[in-house]
């Protein structure tokens, strides 16, 4: 806790000093404007189901996340966001960073942003192909959008009319962040075979091998040709979900040593999206290609290439009670591999296979909403159901209490997880 | 017979319909103007006393289609839940408007299915009619009358019936206009739904003029649902009218990079 008590002093400090600065910018020229936000974060969850390896049953964080925005004169614009987390059960997630700093300039039909900034590559109203390349804190598999994280490079915009050339180019080095020891979402190795029985093993680490140091660069171009929306979108780097292989240190040890090899491999996503709407439906669909490396049967690294098909709608609904509405997304997609052979489930960019997504949101009245995200995993037989109930009674405050159901065959990334089943508590408020 | 009954009535009743359009077109005129930026927060009242509240940065720039079709940018500011949340209009003369929605959870901008003119405009009383009523009155669309004179709010107003006219598709079968004298604005209105019933109340306060440019605008509006006793309370400040908007700003590149 005593790291707390400095990441709470240092998040003040840094507060306090960007207030100040930006207070005396203003009253200094007219021409800078100041915005600063922020958020505090409470979650719990509580998994009913054992963890095979004895894991942890309750998780408690704290987070408070503080959004600076300094702007210059029309064109000039920049922005941080500081992020100071709490775990009082695990160590590693006990983190103050800056996890975005740049600046823009816009003018005209032209727009440049440099800096540390959090991207979202896929352009699709659900799953896109291009999100394989999102970069997160996996801590945990579930709750990714809170932990997307920054990475350092350069977007650049031309757009003209309907038209819009992007461009991006990312540091080889933004990676995920992945927790391997401790962690309900990875199984390492407890015991191996031996002759004559099973050797109990013990973890040693893990090294990361690059084939090459890419970069992460991507290109997209967008218009509309009359009510359809068109996107091609491009993206080459390394995949920053790495492919493992256990590599036994000392045969002959009691324990056994073993390290975790972990090979980022190169990726490659070309996508083609349309969007419409036919009524008061927004339809949308996407076809990608991606040229990916797994492991094999036989243990080796080899091509995994597939295209990835994907068909949505989305709808609102305002009903006669004038504070009831209802949301809806969703979409069914499909992989189509290339090569022979069955995806484990903990491949984690095959979650989905030949799956329906479904996202909803019923506003019952201002104060309570009742949401569902599932997930039908057809190939692999798996499903996922999260019902959530939101409170904003007390607003600002908002709490959400949301139950997580992973469940279906083994075969499945929801089955093979189905003891990471459980209830989460979110309270979230604003604090500026 | 027939043709001096005619003449007569023609007589009589054209300065009264000619009041009426001459109060009406000062009163689009007040309200036309080239760009307009300015804050807002509504409070949507349930008839149980729940709320709702949300505060949008708004900007408006004239389309160089006509003197009377805008776009129109709004920007979520707060809750929380929703900041980052945008809309962009673009108002065409005698087509369909074009509507954009950026979603910062999807990062992305998308176009959507037009709304249609009855829904209500980001879960207020206040309807896509209402709005595009407020940035510039269909004159073409409506028959006025004027009623008379009466006080709203202590302010002196011409009072003006406007029916819509054979075939326009509308959810109204009358309004009722109070257009205030000194501001040419917008004091009060009360909607009547295609059966006659009254539906909403309109009702305008706080009218001050927008620094040097000439323009006045109410800073408060409250729009009540009679018949689900629903009430949206607008709020605005930081009016600036005329004062030069950025037009790139009306696009998607402009929603997506904010």
């Amino acid at each position: 806790m005593k790291y707390l008590k400095y990441m709470l002093k240092a998040l003040l400090g840094l507060y306090f000093a960007g207030f100040a600065a930006a207070t005396v910018a203003q009253e200094a020229d007219s021409d800078w404007s100041t915005a600063l936000h922020g958020q505090a974060t409470l979650l719990s969850r509580y998994y009913p189901g054992q963890n095979p390896a004895g894991l942890y049953r309750w998780q408690g964080e704290a987070r408070a996340e503080l959004e600076g925005e300094l702007a210059y004169g029309k064109y000039w614009k920049g922005r941080a966001v500081v992020i100071a987390n709490a775990n009082p059960e695990e160590r590693r997630r006990n983190r103050l960073w800056a996890n975005e700093a740049y600046v823009y300039y816009r003018r005209g039909h032209y727009f440049l942003k440099a800096g540390k900034q959090t991207v979202k590559w896929g352009a699709l109203t659900g799953f896109s192909a291009m999100d394989l390349a999102n970069r997160y804190d996996y801590y945990d598999v579930l709750d990714t959008e809170a932990e997307r994280l920054g990475l350092w490079g350069l977007e650049a915009r031309y757009s003209k009319g309907r038209t819009e050339l992007m461009l991006r180019a990312f540091h080889p080095d933004n990676r995920s962040r992945l927790y391997l020891e401790d962690n309900r979402w990875v199984n390492l190795p407890q015991r191996m075979p031996v002759p004559g029985g099973e050797a109990v093993m013990a973890y040693e680490g893990a090294a990361a091998h690059y084939q090459e140091r890419r970069p992460l660069l991507s290109g997209s171009l967008s218009t509309e040709v009359g009510r359809v929306q068109v996107r091609g979108s491009w993206l080459y780097g390394n995949n920053d979900i790495p492919l493992s292989r256990i590599q036994v240190m000392a045969p002959m040890g009691s324990p056994v040593p073993y390290q975790v090899q972990l090979h980022f491999e190169p990726l490659m996503i070309s996508a083609l999206n349309l969007s419409t709407w036919a009524g008061e439906w927004n339809l949308w669909a996407e076809g990608a290609y991606v040229s990916s490396k797994r492991i094999g049967e036989s243990g080796d690294i080899s091509p995994d290439r597939y295209t990835f098909c994907s068909l949505g709608a989305d709808r609102f609904w305002a009903f006669e009670h004038p504070e009831r509405q209802l949301r809806l997304v969703a979409q069914f997609l499909q992989v189509f591999p290339h090569q022979g052979g069955r995806y484990a489930p903990t491949e984690i960019d095959h979650i989905f296979q030949s799956a329906v997504l479904l996202d909803t949101e019923l506003q019952i009245n201002y104060n309570w909403s009742a949401a569902l995200r599932a997930v039908g995993e057809f190939r692999a037989e798996g499903f996922y159901l999260e019902p959530r109930l939101i409170c904003k009674a007390w607003a600002p405050l908002r709490a959400e209490l949301s139950g997580s159901w992973l469940g279906g065959s083994g075969q499945s990334f929801f089955g093979h997880f189905k003891s990471n089943s459980r209830v989460a508590l979110h309270l979230i408020r604003p604090i500026l | 017979m027939i043709l001096a009954f005619t003449l007569i009535w023609t007589v009589l009743t054209a300065p009264a319909f000619n009041d009426a359009a001459s109060v009406m077109e000062k009163h689009r005129q007040a309200t036309s103007v080239q760009d307009l930026s300015g804050q807002l927060t509504y409070t949507n009242i349930s008839k149980s006393g729940r709320k709702q509240t949300r505060t949008l940065q708004q900007h408006i720039l004239r389309t160089g289609e006509g003197a009377y079709t805008y776009n129109l940018l709004l920007e979520f500011i707060s809750p929380q839940d929703v900041a980052g949340t945008s809309t962009l209009t673009v108002q065409h003369e005698g087509k369909d408007d074009e509507q954009w929605l950026y979603l910062p959870a999807l990062r992305m901008s998308k176009r959507i299915s037009p709304s249609k003119k009855s829904d209500r405009f980001m879960g207020t009383e206040i309807t896509y009619e209402d709005l595009s009523g407020y940035l510039s009155e269909p004159l073409d669309d409506y028959e006025y009358t004027l009623l008379g004179e009466e006080t709203v709010n202590g302010r002196p107003a011409h009072k003006i019936e406007a029916i819509p006219k054979q075939g326009l598709r509308t959810q109204y079968g009358k309004r009722q206009l109070w257009i205030d004298k000194a501001t040419h604005l917008m004091a009060q209105t009360r909607f009547f739904d295609q059966k006659g019933e009254l539906l909403k109340t309109y009702e305008a306060t706080e009218i001050r003029p927008i620094g040097t440019s000439g323009h006045y605008r109410a800073h408060r509006i409250k729009m009540e649902n009679i018949q689900t006793g629903n009430t949206t309370v607008v709020q605005y400040s930081g009016f600036a009218i005329n004062e030069g908007v950025d037009a790139a700003m009306f696009s998607t590149t402009w929603m997506e990079t904010r």
